[in-house]
């Protein structure tokens, strides 16, 4: 009998290690990384989880010819940003201005002000938005314009890069 | 055992309790804290901005400076004397042909300057656009101008605009010496570069200085003027000074200065010789130019006297006029003589003709030198001839003295290694010339211990031998012989200095109104006598002292200066020398007897001294580069320095010139550095390009038509700044190579006799002028290798290229590397730093870029090592600089 309950005891010890190693696996890896839950769509194709799907539209950033700018040029770019989701969710664009060119870099959505304002020392700049369900969509204009009054020769010949992500997360 | 066994039931209750609790948190937590989230990032996007390219000829080249380029943004300039001074300035588009900005640039010129003294315009139209304004105060005005096409559908082609830039420092009576004029280049689109360029103008301290040279015994004092003003015109009384002397000094009339010739040359017009109180004033015929420096003798009455004055300025009296007074040393009087430093003098050159006086008289000293200066006649030299003679007036009534030219020359060839051979030739009862010189490989030689021996042969006839210093005997053959008259050509000025007994001498002139072979004595008139009884003859020769029924010996001594300055079909130097040569193997005696060589003395020459070689002793003349390694590419300018240092040794008083010319011209050198030279030694001589310019002294001194040499007045001791306007290739005709810039120093104010070069020595002058090419760099669009797509972005591990184009000249560069460096971007503090080519690049071969047919193609791998962040590459192909920016991921 004593025999019995031992072998029964270390039956289940054994279920509660293996159980505690499943659990752990769950607990120890991050949230946010839960495959189950995650999408990932690096080249802007749209979500693939039904229930979660944030459509990008960066089509005018990624050009294959380089922007060419001079002193008193600027360029508009759009990017949109669509909340296919069943829930609700606020998302964090984040924009990052690299190089030698005195180049300026303002953010803005329809109908309202400058949203975001920076210059290469103020790179990367993040800010936050929100979208509702079920199709809202959200189209940024963001300018890159040559600062004004840097015109000095020495900029002639220089090189910049633009960068763009967008983090979204479900709202709460 | 039961004990143990109710333990271990205890403590699995108690794990048991322990992982259902923990089990339930790790289910609970992450379910009441899940959420949906996702991440998107797009490509980069890549900016780039155009090259800019804009200078100005007048700075310097622009380097490479720690990843930036350095550009001469300034430049000062100084700029001396009154006269207006035309700078050309050329706006360019680019930096060399493959450089060339590809948009539109906008630009404004400024002028800052007092009012009126100095304006710009463009070259292309008379207008005026840019005039320096305001009220006695420095004010600003400017112009503006676009260079480059609108259209930017193709690429733009190197475009320049000429912009003429005019100083005129008289313009405004606030002018003071240190004045500035500041003209300021700007480009104001796409990009703003401003380039400076300051003019300082220098005011000579005076507006004209003189000064008398004589010391008693000399029968002449000569005064020399100096002109520091401007020249308005020949109307300008203010470069045309009054001189005054007593008149006990008789003006040369026989100097320019003091006369004026008709259109035809027939009339000879002596400017009004006021005369007052034993005082005489003349108003120079001309006006000088502007640091022209010139000179008149003043014939002394008494040769006793000394008239020597030390330099002084005279500035305008009140009348606006100059005025030179003359008067003796310790009391006050003085003299003259006008040398145009501007004369083409070339080089020495040797007799081919020579004059001879036969008249009714008995020659004093049967054996006596019979010598004669034997000069090539040129407009740059003179004949000068001395006889002495003793007659009785009384038993030679009605003689009729003729001044007659001859000439007998002998032209000998040794057939081998005696090239040419001149003489100032005396055959004696045995018949031995002195040989003057004798020329080897074009250098003039000492010909001391040299003799040319005349023989009678057999047959009668006359043989010549050449004795050398070893006294080896060469037969000379005769070439040909010629004899008879000789006719002085129109235009001929001949100043007679007759000097009776021991009474003051007199002076005479006579003007060839046509050619002449005979001139009576009597058909030359007194200098400074305007009435009838000015023709020449023994009485008023004397100062009328002698009695022309004397029946006593009377000495007559007679100097003779021929001068061939104004003669019409009178070879010019560089015709002479070409005849000469041509020649070839002279031996040239006269057939005048009982004709000395006075020392020459005659106006408007100078003397000359012929650079000969790099191995004299002597350095009183110093040129030299002002920056021995510059070259000029773009710029089409070249600079050098001119130093004059009086540090000779000098017993010759006509070696104590105070003014200065120097010759500038170049000399042909082979791929050994050596001197090239004719089948004759002598050395080959390029003309300077057409068109070219030297600006010195704030003059724009132009190269001579004939010769394309240049005459460079650069007066006194000292360092002397010249800017010549081409560049260094057109010193070689576009080839790479060397040519040798030499320079010849002329004395300036005395008379250019071709004679004695020996007596003043000559110095190593030569130094040489390294042509190079002219080099362009262009680097094409970087590419992404394996891929079409251009970029400035890349991530590391990866490879990009792009492509090198060089040229040299304007063709392919061919065997060239073009070399590679990079810099890393702070963008804090907005500069750059030299780092390690294998901190951003693996291969270190890819520093260098070999170049075929001129195309090269660098190629680079981002090292995984590379730090994130900006770098700049930079290429550079001979003195040319260009680079690319990228970025690191």
């Amino acid at each position: 009998m004593m025999q019995d309950n031992t072998k029964k005891m270390s039956w289940i010890l054994r279920i509660l290690a293996f159980a505690t190693l499943f659990t752990a696996l769950f607990v120890l890896l991050p949230s946010d990384f839960g495959a189950k839950y995650i999408s990932s769509d690096e080249e802007a194709k749209g979500a693939r989880v039904a229930k979660f799907s944030i459509d990008t539209d960066f089509t005018e950033l990624e050009q294959s010819i380089p922007l060419q700018l001079a002193p008193g040029s600027g360029e508009e770019i759009l990017f949109t940003v669509t909340n296919n989701s069943e829930v609700d969710v606020d998302f964090f664009p984040a924009v990052e201005l690299e190089g030698n060119l005195p180049l300026e870099l303002t953010v803005t959505k329809a109908d309202t002000p400058v949203l975001e304002k920076m210059s290469i020392l103020d790179s990367p700049i993040e800010w936050k938005d929100e979208l509702k369900s079920n199709g809202q969509s959200l189209t940024y204009k963001m300018t890159v314009s040559w600062i004004e009054g840097a015109t000095q020769y020495e900029y002639a010949g220089g090189v910049g890069a633009i960068g763009l992500s967008v983090r979204a997360e479900q709202k709460r | 055992m039961e004990q143990q066994y109710s333990n271990r039931k205890k403590n699995g209750r108690k794990i048991l309790i322990i992982w259902l609790i923990f089990s339930a948190l790790c289910f609970l937590v992450p379910a009441a804290s899940a959420k949906y989230q996702s991440f998107y990032q797009a490509k980069p996007l890549v900016v780039t901005s155009d090259s800019f390219y804009f200078s100005v000829d007048l700075t310097g080249d622009s380097k490479m400076e720690n990843g930036r380029f350095s550009e001469k943004e300034e430049e000062t300039y100084h700029l001396y004397g009154g006269a207006r001074h035309t700078i050309p300035m050329r706006l360019r588009n680019y930096y060399d042909s493959l450089r060339i900005t590809q948009t539109k640039i906008q630009y404004r010129v400024s002028v800052e300057a007092l009012e009126g003294l100095a304006s710009v315009k463009m070259a292309d139209q008379d207008e005026i656009f840019c005039m320096s304004q305001g009220e006695n105060e420095r004010v600003k005005s400017s112009i503006q101008g676009t260079l480059g096409r609108e259209d930017t559908e193709s690429a733009c082609e190197p475009e320049e605009q000429e912009l003429i830039l005019e100083i005129e420092p008289y313009a405004n009576e606030n002018y003071q010496d240190g004045e500035e004029v500041k003209v300021v280049i700007e480009s104001t689109a796409p990009y703003e570069k401003t380039i400076e360029l300051h003019f300082v103008l220098h005011r000579e301290e005076h507006d004209l200085s003189y000064e008398i040279q004589d010391s008693p015994g000399n029968a002449y004092a000569k005064l020399i003027m100096k002109n520091r003003v401007p020249n308005e015109g020949e109307g300008d009384d203010l470069a045309r000074p009054y001189i005054i002397w007593p008149e006990e000094l008789s003006i040369d009339q026989t100097n320019p200065l003091t006369y004026q010739l008709d259109a035809d040359h027939q009339e000879l017009a002596h400017q009004l010789i006021e005369s007052q109180d034993a005082i005489r004033k003349m108003q120079i015929s001309r006006a000088l130019k502007m640091n022209e420096s010139c000179s008149v003798y003043f014939f002394k009455s008494d040769v006793t006297r000394d008239y020597t004055k030390e330099l002084t300025i005279v500035h305008p009296d009140s009348d606006g006029y100059l005025e030179i007074f003359i008067s003796e040393a310790n009391s006050g009087t003085e003299l003259f003589y006008v040398g145009s430093l501007q004369s083409e003098n070339a080089e020495t050159v040797f007799p081919e003709q020579t004059a001879a006086v036969f008249a009714g008289r008995r020659y004093l000293g049967e054996d006596s030198k019979n010598l004669v200066n034997l000069a090539v006649i040129t407009k740059e030299s003179a004949c000068t001839l001395q006889f002495t003679t003793q007659y009785m007036p009384g038993k030679y009534d009605n003689i009729k003295e003729i001044l007659q030219t001859r000439f007998h020359e002998i032209y000998l060839w040794d057939g081998e290694d005696i090239e040419v051979t001149a003489t100032k030739a005396e055959f004696g009862d045995e018949g031995a010339v002195e040989l003057q010189s004798i020329i080897k490989g074009g250098a003039p030689q000492s010909t001391e211990g040299y003799a040319l021996v005349q023989e009678s042969a057999e047959d009668g006839s006359l043989v010549y031998y050449l004795e050398t210093p070893q006294d080896e005997k060469k037969e000379m053959e005769v070439e040909s012989e010629a004899f008879g008259d000789f006719t002085l050509p129109r235009g001929t000025m001949i100043t007679l200095i007759a000097r009776i007994q021991d009474y003051a001498p007199s002076y005479w002139y006579y003007y060839c109104t046509e050619e002449k072979g005979e001139i009576s004595l009597s058909d030359f008139r007194q200098m400074n006598v305007e009435d009838e009884h000015s023709a020449y003859n023994l009485r008023a020769a004397s100062g009328n002292q002698v009695d022309l029924q004397a029946e006593e010996w009377i000495k007559e001594e007679l100097y003779f200066i021929i001068d061939f300055g104004n003669a019409e079909g009178v070879m010019v130097d560089a015709q002479a020398k070409e005849a000469c040569a041509k020649l070839g193997h002279i031996a040239t005696m006269n057939g005048v007897e009982n004709v000395e060589i006075m020392y020459p003395s005659k106006p408007e020459v100078s003397d000359t001294w012929t650079i000969v070689g790099a191995d004299t002793d002597s350095h009183f003349i110093d040129i030299r580069m002002a920056d021995e390694e510059r070259v000029y590419g773009v710029r089409d300018t070249y600079e050098l320095q001119i130093e004059l240092e009086e540090n000779w040794d000098l017993e010759d008083t006509r070696c104590l010139e105070r003014e200065y010319a120097v010759k500038l011209e170049q000399i042909e050198v082979d791929e050994s550095g050596n001197l090239k030279t004719d089948n004759k030694g002598n050395v080959i001589t390029r003309p300077f390009p057409e068109g070219m310019t030297a600006m010195y002294n704030g003059q724009e001194i132009t190269a001579s038509e004939e010769h394309r040499v240049f005459v460079l007045p650069l007066g006194e001791f000292g360092v002397h700044d010249v800017t010549l306007s081409a560049g260094i290739a057109a010193f070689c005709g576009g080839e790479d190579g060397q040519v040798i810039l030499r320079a010849s120093l002329y004395a300036a104010n005395d008379a250019s006799y071709y004679n004695d070069v020996d007596l003043c020595k000559s110095g190593d002058v030569s130094f040489f002028v390294k042509a190079e090419s002219e080099y362009a760099l262009g680097v094409g669009e970087v590419v992404v290798s394996g891929e079409e797509e251009q970029g400035h972005l890349f991530r590391k591990g990866e490879t990009f290229s792009l492509g090198i184009c060089a040229l040299e000249d304007g063709m392919p560069g061919t065997e060239d590397e073009v070399s590679a460096a990079v810099y890393q971007f702070d963008k804090e503090n907005q500069s750059y730093t030299d780092i390690d080519w294998q901190a951003v690049f693996g291969n270190e071969d890819s520093a260098l870029v070999s170049l075929s047919d001129g195309a090269g193609l660098w190629e680079g791998t981002v090292s995984e090592e590379a730090l994130s962040g900006v770098y700049r590459l930079e290429f550079s192909y001979h003195d040319k600089m260009e680079y690319v920016d990228f970025i690191v991921d």
